[in-house]
């Protein structure tokens, strides 16, 4: 008896301090929301309020109209889409070669892109491969934003882990029946692997999604700028530091991410603890 | 047979090389072409070819005062945002593995800074710290009263890293709580069976059976989120600019400016290849000093 009152006492406590974490963690969103529905001669208003007094929405199609905002994010949802699907096809075919088959050289390519899994490679490649588009001509196309990430060493490693773990006798009775490794891998080996593609595909999308640098280096014209992009130049427009306007367009960038996000929040979750991907 | 075997060898071959080609050709190959990159001097007109000067960046660069301002700034963003964000990930973790209400929940309001992107809760914080208006200075002035004026948090160089430490924490909770969720999971549940029937209290559990256990985890979030912590760019790119007079320069913005603002693209190689040596030799120091311990 003693025993189960400490317990709930603990558990309680354990409840509150979640809760105010959380309300710590949540307290940045929820002052941009505040900010964002806050009309200009309020935003100024002294001392800051934590929730909107006022329900104003004029400041979100003025951030549309201060920068382009809806061709940029377009521009994102293709370069998103691209990426995403460039990734998952590279990835799932070199995991499927790294787990299925024999080549020369597997030992050598697996060992150079399982050490890539733990290198600060993005800032040592960023230089070199600027001058590379230079050379291509690619600067500000849509090749330079989408191409040189299509590769993913961390969907093949992923992939590979997870087939590894099919039993390889599905191969031989499929091969038996007359399938060959094409046929194998779309009617056996993708079915069986849907959540583990979905958590990837997911997790691709947002990556490509919240890419800054790369767009920025190798855009040049406001065109064919990215809305990561465009949330950056909003806060130097508004030199004025007019925040509803700013909050407005970084929750217009953040709304397909959150969106995503809370419909299939369980799969991100699962999939992130598998990957180990950080943000 | 014989021949069935090497068809499938060129099967194989066939799937892996379109991963492996644009793999090598847009990582690998900028990795060397970096280092290659670091040993020359570099005009902006592309008609002139680079002129070879060996070690001549290095040089420089060794005895550049940003430099080595940049390196300091950046190890102490790692040295204050690692353990932060180690801490804060294990309480919050330790919590929610009991028998809390609403765990989604909970899970997920801490997981959503993670997914959103560098430069939106940039300009959230911005706003936090904003001198006058800002929540930050209202807090400490208005209601705390710990201070007497607001703090220029972005103009005052002895100030301007604060902003940039408590996003970096802010925005990894998430992410390290989830992971050691995971190996708070992965406990076996008759451990602690146990070590309540021998009448171990909850500290003792905690330090001899928790602690031990996730020792693996512990490396794991090292690990990844140092090599994180290196990386630091946008927080400062977009809330300072790496200034005021470079209190919040750090190597990749550096790296940043030599190459892009300045055209000094040898230069900047030769930032990036010292990072990613120092980096790389760093995270390999981590992993090997943990498995010497483990045995």
């Amino acid at each position: 008896m003693k025993m189960s009152t400490k317990r709930r006492i603990n558990t309680i406590l354990s409840e509150i301090i979640l809760i105010l974490i959380s309300f710590i963690v949540m307290m940045p969103v929820i002052l941009a929301i505040t900010m964002s529905l806050q009309h200009p001669t309020e935003v100024f208003s002294y001392p800051p309020k934590l929730f909107p007094s006022s329900f104003y929405l004029g400041n979100f199609p003025k951030a549309l109209q201060t920068v382009n905002l809806g061709r940029l994010l377009l521009n994102s949802l293709i370069v998103a889409v691209m990426i995403t699907i460039g990734k998952m096809i590279t990835g799932v075919f070199a995991g499927y070669a790294f787990a299925n088959f024999r080549f020369k050289g597997k030992r050598i390519a697996f060992a150079a892109l399982f050490i890539t899994l733990f290198l600060p490679a993005e800032t040592v490649m960023i230089l070199p491969l600027f001058l590379i588009m230079k050379k291509f001509g690619w600067v500000n196309t849509y090749w330079a934003l989408t191409i040189p990430f299509m590769a993913s060493a961390t969907n093949t490693f992923l992939m590979r882990q997870h087939l590894l773990t099919i039993p390889k006798e599905l191969e031989e009775a499929a091969m038996i029946d007359g399938a060959g490794p094409m046929r194998y891998l779309w009617r056996i080996l993708i079915p069986l692997s849907l959540p583990i593609l979905a958590g990837m595909s997911l997790v691709n999308f947002v990556y490509a999604w919240n890419m800054y640098l790369w767009p920025l280096i190798v855009t040049m014209s406001d065109e064919m700028k990215t809305v990561q992009i465009g949330v950056k130049m909003l806060i130097d427009a508004e030199s004025a530091n007019n925040w509803g306007i700013i909050m407005a367009g970084t929750l217009i960038a953040l709304a397909p991410t959150l969106l995503l996000f809370f419909t299939v929040q369980n799969l991100f979750v699962k999939s992130l603890v598998r990957t180990g991907i950080k943000g | 047979m014989k021949k069935r075997s090497t068809r499938r060898k060129i099967v194989g071959t066939f799937f892996v090389l379109p991963g492996l080609i644009s793999y090598f050709g847009w990582t690998i190959y900028p990795i060397i072409k970096s280092f290659l990159m670091s040993f020359h001097k570099w005009n902006i007109n592309p008609e002139i070819p680079p002129l070879f000067i060996g070690f001549e960046n290095y040089k420089k660069l060794f005895q550049d005062t940003l430099f080595w301002l940049a390196l300091k700034n950046t190890v102490m963003y790692v040295l204050v945002t690692v353990p932060g964000q180690i801490a804060l990930g294990l309480l919050v973790a330790l919590l929610l593995n009991r028998d809390v209400k609403g765990r989604i929940v909970f899970r997920l309001l801490y997981y959503l800074p993670v997914v959103t992107s560098w430069v939106i809760v940039s300009a959230i914080f911005q706003y936090l710290f904003a001198t006058r208006g800002g929540i930050v200075n209202f807090l400490l002035k208005d209601v705390l009263h710990l201070v007497s004026a607001d703090i220029r948090w972005f103009s005052q160089p002895s100030m301007a890293m604060v902003p940039i430490y408590t996003l970096g924490i802010w925005k990894g909770i998430g992410w390290s709580m989830l992971i050691f969720l995971a190996g708070l999971q992965a406990i076996p549940r008759e451990y602690y069976e146990a070590a309540r029937v021998d009448g171990a209290g909850a500290w003792t559990t905690f330090w001899r059976i928790t602690m031990p256990l996730l020792k693996p985890t512990f490396v794991f979030e090292l690990v990844m989120l140092t090599i994180g912590g290196f990386n630091v760019f946008l927080s400062v790119y977009v809330m300072t600019g790496g200034g005021p007079r470079n209190a919040t320069q750090v190597l990749s913005t550096y790296m940043f400016k030599q190459a892009f603002q300045y055209f000094h693209f040898g230069y900047g190689a030769a930032i990036s290849v010292v990072f990613f040596v120092l980096v790389f030799t760093i995270a390999q120091l981590q992993r090997v000093l943990f498995k010497r311990t483990e045995a």
